[in-house]
């Protein structure tokens, strides 16, 4: 290779080939943070798997209040922000911003209407007699959603720096990775409902 | 800098080859709608009253959550595209998270 | 964030930029106090951990001369039983989290890059983060002895229902918690950090499985760092719940089961162990070749070993549990999976015995203190698989018996292992040698007072001395051996001053001594290709790797006939360090600034709320700031809009100032 060739090779440093494993580092980095994310979300979902008919001194448990008509909806809405997620990585990679913009926006949007969603529930079912400290099921099933909701939080503001970004011009089809990593991160938390609505809300009680 | 530009731009054409195009995309997510709609079915046992059975219940629920975790993360998380080490890297820390915590609630009798 | 930002394109001639977005530059400090609390060099964040790390032995080997002047003699009322619990679990919490863990990390930032040739970590400012929030979270964990109504006094493992509100009312728990979920943050960052540059960052012809032990151990270790610390994190989060928010997790009038505690602490606490040991049994693994003179035995086998030892680990966490009331059928399964682990254990020590026989032996205080690693390992790797036997265990468990397995293993292997990486590498970090002759003092005191303070416990526990009791009577047989161990805990205490003397006098010896130069020991792998002390810039060219043990092979030949030639000195042979213009990873101040943030947090948890806002606020803040301040690097103006972090080893790319090593990715 050429002095020249390398140089630019080099400089450009949107090179992901110049690693070892050909993956950028932040990508790298992005994915192994998740894959421990496993670990956190496993120990939170088993806790409440074993806690969950341990109902205490309460009067109800979370199985008797959940509304999964309602529940559904907004796992809906959450799957679907995959979908404008990816989409807005597409137009960034595609140098399209306009659209690259729009998309995380409605991404956030949808993310924030999942949130509120929960926070409805959750204060439903405060109002129907389950709070935090009711009973072992009710602290689990607060405390798994609780850190669900505050990675979809984080999410949020992740999204929203995006777009700021864009808006400030610094988002470009070259640091389109950037976007793709939060992308990750976002679906990631939306594979985590996926498991969370099928194993805490669709199954019902033996 | 047309060398500089040249390498992004191989780099990002062959990166370009293998992705699903919006179109594509918009598929998939109607698809994920699709499988989100029948495990929502599950729920009303007395219309569909195949799902008072507990096994067929809890089979139909697993293996929907199961394809919906996999066409997000290997269609959306673009772990189709990638180097497989990414997909080993996340799959290690699923399977681990799994084994460890089926063999802690096992030890609770759970099962 | 540098990776949505466009560096500024800078003026000529000038070499940073000038407060471009008002406060947020980059630091210029070159040497002083600024320079350290802003670098982001691995080398600088190394020696801090280190020399933080031997704070910490310091405050945890004074809590354990206190529990033995306690202990030395029945019935004694030197302590109160409080203040007893509060010394034996702040003891074990210190070495643990703020002692071996963090010595280990720093050989294992100081070295690593070195190792694999490059010029830094994937991430330098989280690099530099995880130091700070680590010792954030240290010395938040300590002001509990102030303001948090006394130590935890819960046991290092902190048991429920006696960690809860009702068992231990003053804030020392609440500080456990917390101090360690900070902590757990620095080692998971810390891990991504290393695990990406391990896997992305090699010199080429770096092959995987021509990385030295020592890389491959630690890398083991990082990974079982990142899936073990989410699960303490778990735990402590609950506990926290239950104690400031009042939730039902552990209670059992609410139906709650304390063993869950138990099993999420465990699921971490064995993985633990092995993360303790890694980096102790990668250190062996170089030492005793270079003063074997010989290759490790089996470099397949030690690598994959150590991998099976990580793996395994995950399976054997209720080995801990086994009279807890589990059944029959956990505890046979547990119990086989430990006996198991013994064997990828026993291969290594079997490697490294093999790795001596037939070698030209030379029994520098390195080598001593790792045979002493090798040998006092097995004693506690033996006494372990007598724990395999739950039958066994159920007499043995709670007892000295215990006590004795673990400071074996943790002290003896781990901590043995540590010290000889210290005498190891001393001359390569500092460009001076510790003292020989005062290092072998250094070592048999400390192997005295090692052996004479744990081999006694085995008898005590077996006689049916308890484990944390703050005193015993008279009669029951305990006096002779608690005085002989009280005694053996002195000596060793000495030992550890003894080390800080040699270190203070070798520094002030140094400069009438000749240098130690590139590579004093002639020993295999990267690091000893380059100036003592390490050159900031780490390597003047990122080598190509031709082989395992690449250096070795520049300095020796090995004929047909097996006999080893010299071709070159390590004088000739290695980098002279004078390389120009290379560009280094620019400082930072946000990750102190972040890591403060953090205990104002854990504090506000503890005592008011609004304090969470303030930390919240404040870190929050520097996240942004570290986002947007702008990359150091003249160099970086052209076409930067990503980046990358690696040494991909072209030596063009000094030449063209080593654009792509100034931008740091990182999230």
């Amino acid at each position: 290779m050429d002095t020249a060739t390398a140089t630019a090779e080099i400089e450009h440093g949107h090179d992901p080939h110049a690693t070892n494993t050909g993956i950028s580092n932040n990508k790298l980095a992005m994915w192994l943070f998740l894959s421990t994310e496993c670990l956190l979300f496993g120990g939170l979902i088993s806790t409440y798997l074993l806690y969950k008919t341990r109902q205490g001194n309460a009067d109800v448990l979370p199985t008797d209040l959940f509304d999964i008509p309602f529940t559904s909806v907004s796992s809906f809405v959450l799957l679907m922000s995959s979908l404008t997620m990816v989409l807005a990585l597409s137009a960034v990679a595609r140098n399209d911003m306009e659209r690259g913009k729009a998309w995380l926006v409605v991404t956030a949007m949808l993310g924030a209407v999942f949130i509120g969603g929960q926070v409805y529930e959750f204060t439903a079912f405060v109002r129907e007699g389950m709070g935090f400290t009711s009973s072992p099921a009710a602290s689990a099933f607060f405390t798994l959603t609780g850190f669900h909701g505050v990675h979809v939080s984080l999410g949020l503001v992740m999204l929203m720096s995006l777009w700021v970004a864009a808006g400030q011009g610094k988002l470009t089809s070259k640091n389109s990775e950037t976007v793709e990593i939060v992308g990750l991160y976002w679906h990631f938390v939306d594979i985590v409902w996926i498991f969370i609505f099928t194993v805490i809300y669709l199954i019902p009680p033996a | 800098m047309s060398e500089a530009t040249a390498a992004v731009e191989t780099h990002d054409d062959t990166h370009d080859d293998h992705h699903p195009s919006d179109w594509e995309y918009v598929k998939i997510a109607v698809l994920l709608a699709a499988f989100t709609g029948i495990e929502v079915a599950t729920y009303f046992e007395s219309v569909f009253t195949i799902f008072e059975t507990r096994w067929v219940l809890l089979t139909t629920l697993f293996v929907l959550m199961f394809v919906k975790f996999w066409l997000v993360a290997r269609m959306f998380m673009h772990l189709k595209q990638d180097k497989p080490i990414l997909g080993w890297s996340f799959v290690s820390g699923i399977a681990l998270a799994t084994a460890v915590y089926i063999v802690a609630l096992a030890a609770f009798n759970f099962f | 964030m540098a990776i949505i930002d466009e560096p500024l394109a800078l003026e000529s001639g000038d070499t940073y930029a000038e407060r471009p977005l008002g406060v947020l530059t980059r630091p210029q400090a070159k040497g002083g106090w600024k320079d350290w609390v802003s670098t982001v060099d691995h080398k600088k964040i190394g020696i801090m951990y280190g020399v933080a790390a031997m704070f910490f032995f310091l405050v945890g080997g004074l809590e354990a001369l206190l529990i033995r002047t306690q202990l030395a003699f029945p019935n004694s009322g030197f302590l109160s039983a409080d203040v007893y619990n509060q010394l034996f679990t702040m003891h074990g919490v210190t070495m643990v989290f703020l002692f071996v863990m963090p010595l280990a990390a720093a050989f294992a930032n100081y070295l690593i890059p070195l190792q694999i040739g490059a010029r830094d970590v994937a991430f330098p400012r989280l690099n530099a983060l995880s130091f700070w929030v680590w010792l954030s979270g240290a010395i938040f964990l300590n002001t509990s002895w102030i303001v948090g109504g006394g130590g935890a006094d819960c046991g290092w493992f902190c048991y429920s229902p006696n960690s809860g509100i009702i068992y231990s009312p003053t804030n020392g728990v609440d500080f456990y918690a917390v101090g360690l979920l900070i902590a757990g943050i620095a080692s998971l960052v810390s891990a991504v950090n290393l695990i990406v540059t391990c896997l992305n960052m090699r010199a080429p012809g770096m092959s995987l499985f021509r990385m030295p032990v020592l890389t491959w151990m630690l890398l083991v270790t990082q990974f079982l760092l990142a899936f073990a610390l989410p699960v303490i994190t778990v735990a402590l989060f609950l506990l926290l719940f239950d104690r400031t928010f009042d939730s039902q997790f552990f209670d059992p009038e609410a139906g709650a089961d304390p063993l869950l505690w138990q099993h999420l602490f465990w699921i971490f606490g064995h993985p633990e162990v092995y993360i303790i040991i890694l980096p102790s049994f990668g250190i062996v693994s170089e030492v005793i070749p270079a003063f074997s003179r010989k290759p490790i035995f089996g470099y397949t086998f030690m690598v994959f070993s150590g991998i099976a030892i990580g793996f395994m680990g995950w399976g054997v966490w209720a080995h801990h549990m086994f009279v807890s009331g589990i059944g029959p059928i956990s505890v046979a399964a547990f119990s086989l999976a430990t006996m198991f682990i013994a064997v990828p254990t026993g291969v290594k020590i079997l490697n490294w015995l093999a790795t001596m026989w037939g070698g030209k032996l030379r029994f520098t205080t390195a080598m001593l203190f790792a045979t002493g690693t090798v040998a006092m390992f097995t004693i506690g790797g033996l006494s372990g698989v007598t724990h395999s036997l739950a039958p066994a265990d159920t007499q043995q468990t709670d007892t000295y018996y215990i006590v004795a397995h673990f400071h074996y293993v943790i002290f003896g292997g781990g901590v043995f292992g540590l010290f000889a990486g210290a005498y190891f590498w001393w001359p390569k970090v500092f460009g001076h040698f510790l003292n020989e002759r005062r290092g072998k003092v250094n070592f048999w005191a400390m192997f005295v007072g090692f052996n004479l303070t744990f081999g006694p416990m085995h008898v005590l526990g077996l006689q049916g001395m308890s484990r944390r009791i703050d005193t015993y009577s008279a009669g029951f047989g305990f006096e002779l051996w608690n005085l002989v161990a009280t005694i053996g805990s002195y000596i060793l205490g000495f030992s550890v001053l003894y080390f800080l003397w040699n270190v203070y006098k070798s520094k002030k010896e140094a400069p009438n001594l000749p240098p130690p130069g590139p590579d004093p020991w002639d020993a295999r792998s990267l690091e000893w290709s380059i100036p003592s002390p390490t050159p900031e810039h780490n390597f003047d060219e990122i080598p190509v790797i031709e082989s395992q043990d690449d250096w070795w092979f520049r300095k020796y030949n090995i004929n047909e006939d097996g006999s080893v030639v010299r071709i070159a000195t390590a004088e000739e042979a290695a980098q002279k360090g004078d390389a120009e213009g290379v560009h280094l990873p620019s400082p930072s101040f946000w990750p102190l600034v972040l890591a403060i943030g953090l205990p104002l947090i854990g504090y506000g948890v503890i005592f008011n709320l609004w304090l969470c806002v303030a930390g919240g606020l404040l870190t929050g803040m520097a996240i942004y700031a570290w986002a947007l301040e702008p990359v150091d690097d003249p160099d970086a103006a052209h076409d930067h809009g990503d980046h990358d972090d690696h040494g991909d080893g072209d030596p063009v790319a000094v030449a063209a100032g080593d654009a792509s090593e100034n931008s740091e990715g990182e999230a």
